[in-house]
């Protein structure tokens, strides 16, 4: 039987194609509890489709979320704008993620990485990732070198 | 490197039994009906099913060289066994050389939980949680050992091959009905390659279980259906017109999103790709996919669309005629086979192993799952469901339980330590002309 909680229902991925909408048609715009929920769910092991997923991490503002959680004190904070940067690429994530590639919480600087390998190739990406291959840190080097041979 | 086996080439036979009488052979199969070990027509034909029995029944092929009347006098002597439940495995074909050889094959994770590291912390957890689950069942990591034991029956293992080596030795007693009980040793080789840099000799490694170890059991993605994959699957970048990269995406779902705003995600990957110069091109890492299943089963899906055009442009169906896996069973000593697929929908496999050389039903009985296979429920606890699931396995067939019970008991790990547990997954394929216990 569906569960009538949107929340509770992100668990099963049978039901994401009701529960993502509604829960992004009751929740604020930018409501980080929404968007961790939604981003939760993505990190299901499943084959179902995750549209409706991203389709509400959008629509309750998950792009421009990403700055405001970068900022917080809370690792679990960051690791969600990570995320959503990895699931939702634009070019305003780029500051954000150079910043949070060296974050002192191993995951969020391991999610950042690969969310901003994901970013749009603009000259902006060019310069930050360049400036990262020349990192001290020989792990990122070596990463945003083997971005920079992608292409 | 491959873990190489050779085949016993016998260099002469000389059969000294008489020729079968048809009288003879219904007391044969009647014996064998006593026994548990044939439940078809007493017909005094001896075909594939009393063959079966026979083997069964002396634990291996021990009754070649005997007369019909040594066989029967040996059957009338041996005491029936107590009724179960279900369809044997045909234990006698796996133990029939004193090992149980089994492989653990861990596939490569990606783009799920909570991030990248979250995945990659995941992953080295298996092994050490199969190495746990191992040594509660008594067993040592043991490369030397496993190279002594395998190399006693005529298989050889690399230096540097890759896995971890588990022995038990004596592990388990097997007392045939009208055989001699001998002990088994038992041989587990953990692969797991959590950077997914190893693909290939991962995939060499599974390949040559399937075809010449008794067990080959895989756990990780199903790729929609297509086979198992000990590496990442591909790369999609966006190109602007004059061929440069403008994005690389990791995530088939984040680049079907992102197609959908030019329209139907696939049409537009499919213009783009086939465009001149192409805005979309794939780079395929195939060297860890072992593509079992020729036809996309989820024909509807994007991400199913795309792993097979990713696989149709850079790798092999390694089933059906004259693919890889037949090439290797071809080339095998061993009749029969158990292998696990526990990733999700791996019944999607099936037909496109049926129709394999080595792989019918006569020849291997295969554990597939019905839906998809969630992660662990409780990830702050050591324990991982897929390592709980084989672990039940391999109790139960050191236990010489019946198919049904080893899935039913895999299947209450999976309740146990599963997330979002919806019923059990596994099912047997191909048990069905075992013997009944």
């Amino acid at each position: 039987m569906p569960d009538s909680d949107p929340v509770s229902a992100l668990a099963d991925p049978d039901q994401w194609s009701w529960a993502a909408p509604a829960l992004a048609s009751i929740a604020q715009r930018g409501d980080r509890d929404a968007l961790a929920a939604l981003v939760a769910a993505y990190g299901q092991r499943t084959e179902a489709s995750r549209q409706p997923l991203l389709d509400a991490i959008e629509s309750l503002n998950g792009v421009p979320a990403v700055v405001q959680l970068a900022r917080s004190e809370g690792a679990g904070d960051r690791l969600l704008a990570a995320r959503l940067a990895h699931l939702l690429p634009a070019s305003a994530h780029v500051p954000v993620l150079e910043q949070l590639v060296t974050d002192p919480d191993r995951e969020v600087a391991a999610e950042a990485r690969a969310a901003l390998r994901t970013q749009p190739r603009d000259a902006h990406w060019r310069e930050v990732v360049r400036h990262l291959a020349q990192s001290s840190d020989t792990d990122l080097a070596t990463e945003a070198k083997a971005w920079q041979r992608e292409g | 490197m491959l873990l190489q086996r050779q085949p016993v080439e016998l260099s002469e036979v000389t059969v000294t039994g008489e020729a079968t009488d048809r009288e003879q052979m219904k007391a044969i199969q009647r014996q064998l009906r006593r026994l548990r070990l044939y439940s078809k027509g007493i017909d005094g034909i001896e075909g594939f099913f009393t063959d079966q029995g026979l083997t069964e029944a002396f634990g291996g092929d021990d009754w070649f060289p005997l007369s019909n009347a040594e066989i029967l006098t040996r059957l009338e002597a041996a005491e029936r066994p107590r009724a179960g439940s279900g369809h044997q495995l045909r234990y006698a074909e796996l133990f029939k050389d004193g090992v149980l050889d089994v492989t653990y094959g861990f596939g490569y994770l990606e783009g799920e939980l909570e991030g990248r590291q979250a995945m990659v912390d995941y992953s080295k957890s298996l092994p050490v949680a199969a190495a746990t689950a191992l040594t509660g069942l008594g067993f040592s990591e043991d490369a030397a050992g496993a190279r002594e034991i395998l190399g006693r029956v005529g298989r050889s293992i690399e230096p540097d091959a890759i896995g971890a080596f588990y022995v038990k030795r004596a592990a388990f007693t097997y007392a045939p009905t009208a055989g001699t009980p001998r002990d088994i040793d038992v041989v587990v080789r953990v692969i797991s390659d959590a950077a997914g840099d190893r693909g290939r000799e991962s995939l060499d490694a599974f390949v040559d279980a399937m075809a010449n170890g008794d067990v080959a059991y895989y756990s990780g993605h199903g790729r929609f259906g297509s086979g198992p994959d000990f590496d990442q699957d591909y790369v999609v970048k966006f190109l602007d017109d004059a061929g440069n990269v403008v994005q690389v995406f990791d995530d088939e779902d984040v680049v079907e999103k992102i197609l959908r705003q030019e329209g139907d995600p696939w049409a537009v990957f499919q213009r783009r790709v086939s465009k001149s110069p192409p805005t979309i091109s794939v780079e395929v890492t195939d060297a860890g996919n072992l593509w079992l299943n020729a036809k996309n089963a989820h024909p509807a899906e994007f991400g199913a669309k795309l792993m097979y055009w990713a696989l149709e442009h850079g790798a092999r169906v390694a089933s059906g005629s004259g693919g890889r896996l037949e090439q290797a069973t071809a080339a095998s000593s061993h009749r029969y086979r158990v292998l696990v697929f526990d990733g999700c929908r791996s019944q999607d496999y099936d037909r496109s192993l049926r129709s394999t050389g080595g792989f019918g039903t006569r020849e291997a009985d295969i554990i597939e799952t019905t839906r998809t296979i969630g992660f662990t429920r409780e990830i702050g606890k050591p324990e991982r469901v897929e390592v709980q699931a084989f672990k039940a396995f391999l109790s139960d067939l050191m236990d010489q339980d019946s198919g049904e019970r080893i899935a039913k008991d895999m299947g209450a790990q999976m309740k146990e330590f599963e997330a979002q547990y919806k019923g059990d997954p596994y099912m047997f394929s191909g048990h069905g002309d075992n013997p009944l216990r």
